[in-house]
């Protein structure tokens, strides 16, 4: 069994994700034509989910939008930095008022997990954010985090000279610091996404159960063709579930008896044990779930359920 | 008040790194027919069509063409095709040279077309490529 899962909120740095200040008064007419949720009528302290698709309708990126009146903050998904920016770059016409800044070295982003972290949320920010929306305290700003979720979790985000505040901040509240382990035991058992792992370019976001940051009546955007057939036929090649596993299972595509199956993470869990996220069939979910496959140290005995575990 | 405060943060560059290639490109009769009726419609001075590609649509780039007048920067390519005055930015010249513009009239909605050598891809209502 692995490590122990502290007891109490945890606090964890999400330095890999990157972010972005994009302005100009085109900013958000850009990300409308090339992402996929409607962003046009978001307002000052909105914040909403979009995906960075390409024309095959694949997952580049999965960007958390924040409005802040006459900025966009975005935040991306781990690692997918350079391929967000690189098609920003690419996608500004000579008529667009857009201008970004990489703020990666100027903003840090904290997820808050765990119990009582409310509490804490309310000493930094006043009160508790509506779904949907930021708030901004004297040193933070936040909001719920770009993942489906439940209630014990929140992002955010300061300036890098409000650092020692904010942690200690944190600290006087009895908001730990979480290892890389223990955030893995937490992202995996809740179904939270990660840029490389399950954001990868293969996937299309609905197989990601990203439906609610997907729209389908704004208009054409990049992609929108696919994410369209894909949505009126009603089928999906394989979505994304959680596996309970017997043994650590091997990373990556393999076939076994209820079809191909792609395990994107797997962590051990303090309470659950050897789980994973996987990519199945839909109809492996709709028999009982239960099936083998290949594992790191022999067969393992998988049972597959939906996100989040319990 | 930026969020970025006093660190300013890294500018990113925009559209900056694109190949620049002189654009050559055609009208078809039909096209050259109904662009000259629009621009002597239109009221104006040294009015040029000017052709752009926008991000978005399904297949990545959408095309845009509006009349106006002769943009005074050094960033175009001033054309003159058939003596119709055509105006293409050196960010659009990769994408779009090479290109046939046609006008199409069907009583299904026609409007002015454009064959793109450059395209790998169309979507369905014509307006997107990539």
């Amino acid at each position: 069994m692995g490590d122990s899962r502290p007891t109490g909120p945890l606090w964890f740095e999400r330095a890999s994700c990157s972010r972005t200040v994009l302005s100009g008064a085109d900013a958000v007419d850009l990300l409308q034509r090339i992402t996929t949720n409607d962003l046009e009528e978001m307002s000052a302290t909105d914040v909403r989910n979009t995906c960075l698709i390409d024309a095959n309708g694949r997952m580049l990126d999965l960007l958390s939008v924040w409005h802040l009146g006459t900025e966009l903050l975005l935040m991306g998904s781990e690692n997918q930095g350079e391929v967000l920016r690189a098609h920003l770059a690419d996608a500004v016409s000579w008529k667009d008022d857009v201008q970004a800044a990489d703020a990666d070295g100027v903003l840090t982003l904290l997820t808050l997990v765990g119990e009582g972290v409310d509490d804490v949320v309310c000493h930094l920010v006043g009160e508790l954010p509506e779904s949907g929306r930021w708030l901004m305290g004297e040193t933070c700003w936040c909001a719920r985090p770009v993942h489906k979720g439940e209630a014990d979790c929140w992002d955010i985000v300061f300036q890098a000279g409000n650092r020692q505040e904010v942690l200690s901040l944190l600290s006087t509240h009895g908001v730990s610091r979480a290892d890389e382990h223990t955030w893995q035991q937490e992202r995996v058992s809740r179904g939270w996404l990660e840029g490389g792992r399950e954001v990868d370019g293969t996937v299309i976001p609905l197989e990601l159960d990203l439906w609610d940051s997907v729209s389908f009546d704004k208009g054409c955007f990049t992609g929108q063709e696919i994410l369209a057939r894909m949505e009126s036929r009603g089928k999906l090649a394989r979505t994304l579930v959680g596996l309970s596993c017997s043994a650590e299972p091997t990373l990556g595509r393999q076939h076994t008896e209820a079809g191909s199956v792609v395990v994107t993470s797997s962590v051990e869990h303090s309470r659950l044990g050897w789980i994973a996220l996987a990519l199945v069939r839909p109809s492996t979910m709709e028999d009982d779930g239960k099936f083998s496959m290949q594992g790191d140290a022999g067969e393992v005995e998988v049972e597959a359920c939906i996100l989040p575990f319990r | 008040m930026s969020i970025l405060g006093d660190g300013g943060g890294i500018s990113l560059p925009m559209g900056d790194n694109v190949q620049v290639v002189e654009v050559i490109l055609t009208i078809t009769d039909a096209a050259a027919e109904r662009l000259r009726a629009v621009l002597a419609e239109e009221a104006g001075e040294d009015l040029v069509l000017i052709i752009t590609t926008l991000s978005g649509g399904c297949s990545g780039h959408l095309y845009d063409m509006q009349v106006a007048e002769r943009p005074d920067d050094s960033g175009f390519q001033h054309l003159d095709v058939d003596g119709i005055g055509v105006s293409v930015h050196n960010r659009d010249s990769e994408r779009l040279n090479g290109i046939q513009v046609d006008y199409v009239d069907t009583l299904m909605g026609g409007g002015f077309k454009i064959e793109n050598p450059n395209a790998d891809r169309g979507c369905g209502c014509g307006k997107s490529f990539g």
